[in-house]
């Protein structure tokens, strides 16, 4: 397939246009952010008098904390206090990357540090958080009394009274605990003592996936969940050496066990590879292929090239018509490239260039054999 | 260097531009407009044609190039320089187109929007012809699902490596590859039942 040309509009007047446009919204912006900095807006969709009520002294009850701490409308230090009535609740922003809805009857504190890390400290009541994925963002946390919640990216209610609870609206969370490690997926509860799925199926990851875990210690024995729907990385994470991944049954949970790998390899590298190895010994081939190219490309990261190509083989060996050939061609040479055999990366790129002569390495090919 | 009026005793203080990235991002985290608008200004064209070549539409394109710029500044007292200030707005964008189509799904595409490419032939004819060749490109783009139209886009449209979509999307290298590759497979199937789309996406082709 030839490049596809598609030139945009560039003239001067779009340019100035959109500029204005953009300025203006960032000052209304700002004016927002200071306003919000001082009275967190009220959620709109309640009714009602008690609603309109508890907000405005939920409102209230915030900006006497903030004037009590020397105030001045900033988001960070000294710490301030959020507190709702009976029957009422409020939202607030945090540093423009997380929304937090305050339920009724609740007294949450949240400060933030020095390094830009944010610590959300729940008295009592329930806190709703909407967090944007950290990637390299300074830690979120969430204290509940000798439970602490570190946040990747996710969203999710924290429960401290009547009882401690934590439900997952969207990604992933880990519990660890002394009694092992549990995952608990979107649209699950956990407590501490039950783990129950709620929903069969994960929600779907998007594009950029956030890896949206929270990390909980201590907490109370929980059983395993229910049902596992993918190969699952809990299994190993509670028994790393004495319980091997099972093998994905089926196409479908051979996607998600890869999809479980894939965002696995910036946390846990050694965990995604076990999952790659599980799906390239499961029943579709497919997956298998793919599988063993991401282990081959993950081992090449992680600094084992001789291991890549030993995978590299095996894909040859067993899937010798996949379509994920041409990437093997091309993981062979990266792989020799790195152990520093260039004669035989070289040999390698014209393999390729014979085999692919249209590949998609193929101009990355011709210069390392010129 | 600052020039200097000598003999009147009077200096002119000039405020240059800053054009180092670490510089230009402290002065707009520090709330300089100037050095906003002057970030705006150097990181505008690359940032409108990645997105334009993305949605394939003009209207779509401007408010979803605002959206980035407003995320870009609102997030820039984060960026730490791990990367390039480019690339880190690069994927900024990215991640807003992305949820940009993934919230619209499978619209198709208005005969409207792609009114303001030129075809490099610059007749009448040739111009309504490129029009429609895009327009089925962007309509065969909109079955696809977001991961895949965004990775293609990225690679066959915005000219990007493989290496740079992995990067731009947060994905591993042969995740991005599949992608591309997937997309690739249904376009080429559809492109066989078409032949104006045909002609856009293998004229050329051996």
């Amino acid at each position: 397939m030839k490049k596809i040309v598609v030139d945009p509009p560039m003239s001067e007047s779009r340019r100035t246009r959109v500029e204005q446009q953009l300025f203006q919204q960032l000052a209304a912006v700002r004016v927002a952010d200071r306003a919000e900095a001082v009275i967190p807006p009220a959620k709109k969709n309640r009714n009602g008098y008690v609603f309109g009520f508890a907000a405005i002294a939920a409102a209230a009850a915030i900006l006497l904390f903030i004037t009590r701490d020397g105030g001045g409308g900033q988001t960070v230090a000294p710490p301030s206090r959020v507190v709702t009535p009976i029957g009422g609740e409020t939202r607030f922003m945090i540093g423009g990357e997380a929304v937090v809805d305050a339920k009724s009857d609740t007294s949450v504190k949240w400060q933030q540090g020095s390094d830009g890390s944010i610590t959300l400290t729940l008295e009592r009541g329930a806190v709703d958080c909407q967090v944007e994925p950290r990637h390299g963002r300074p830690p979120f946390k969430v204290m509940s009394g000798d439970v602490t919640v570190i946040v990747v990216g996710t969203r999710f209610t924290v429960t401290r009274t009547p009882s401690p609870r934590v439900d997952v609206a969207h990604g992933k969370v880990r519990v660890e605990a002394p009694g092992g490690t549990w995952f608990v997926e979107a649209g699950e509860s956990w407590t501490p003592i039950s783990v129950t799925a709620i929903e069969e199926e994960p929600a779907p990851t998007p594009v950029a996936a956030a890896d949206p875990e929270i990390e909980m210690a201590p907490v109370s024995v929980a059983r395993p969940k229910k049902a596992a729907p993918i190969v699952a990385p809990t299994a190993a994470v509670e028994k790393p050496s004495a319980a091997p991944i099972e093998p994905p049954e089926t196409k479908e949970l051979a996607k998600l066990a890869y999809t479980a790998a894939q965002k696995l390899e910036r946390t846990d590298p050694k965990l995604a590879a076990a999952n790659y190895r599980a799906i390239s010994i499961g029943k579709d081939s497919y997956w298998g292929a793919i599988a063993l190219i991401a282990l081959a490309e993950l081992d090449i990261k992680q600094g084992d090239p001789q291991a890549a190509l030993e995978v590299l083989d095996e894909h040859a060996r067993r899937f010798p018509s996949s379509s994920m050939r041409e990437d093997a061609g091309w993981f062979r040479i990266e792989a020799l490239r790195t152990m520093g055999k260039r004669d035989e990366a070289r040999g390698a790129a014209a393999d390729y260039l014979r085999e692919f002569p249209d590949g998609v390495y193929v101009k990355l090919a011709k210069k390392l054999v010129q | 260097m600052n020039p200097t009026l000598h003999g009147v005793g009077l200096s002119i203080v000039e405020r240059p531009t800053p054009e180092d990235d670490a510089e230009i991002v402290a002065a707009c985290v520090a709330g300089d407009v100037a050095a906003q608008r002057a970030l705006f200004r150097r990181e505008y064209p690359r940032v409108n044609a990645t997105v334009y070549r993305l949605v394939g539409s003009a209207r779509d394109a401007d408010d979803l190039v605002q959206e980035t710029f407003i995320a870009v500044f609102r997030g820039l007292a984060r960026f730490r320089g791990d990367s390039k200030l480019a690339t880190w707005i690069d994927r900024i964008a990215v991640r807003v187109v992305f949820h940009h189509i993934r919230a619209r799904g499978k619209t198709p595409v208005p005969l409207d929007v792609i009114g303001d490419v030129e075809a490099s032939g610059g007749t009448t004819d040739a111009q309504a012809h490129a029009r429609d060749g895009l327009r089925r490109l962007y309509g065969a783009l909109a079955e696809l699902t977001p991961e895949a139209r965004t990775a293609f886009a990225l690679f066959a449209i915005d000219g990007r490596s493989i290496n740079e979509v992995a990067q731009l999307t947060q994905t591993s290298f042969v995740a991005a590859k599949c992608r591309i590759w997937r997309a690739r497979r249904e376009i080429m199937k559809r492109a066989k039942v078409d032949p104006v789309l045909a002609e856009l996406v293998t004229e050329g082709e051996r």
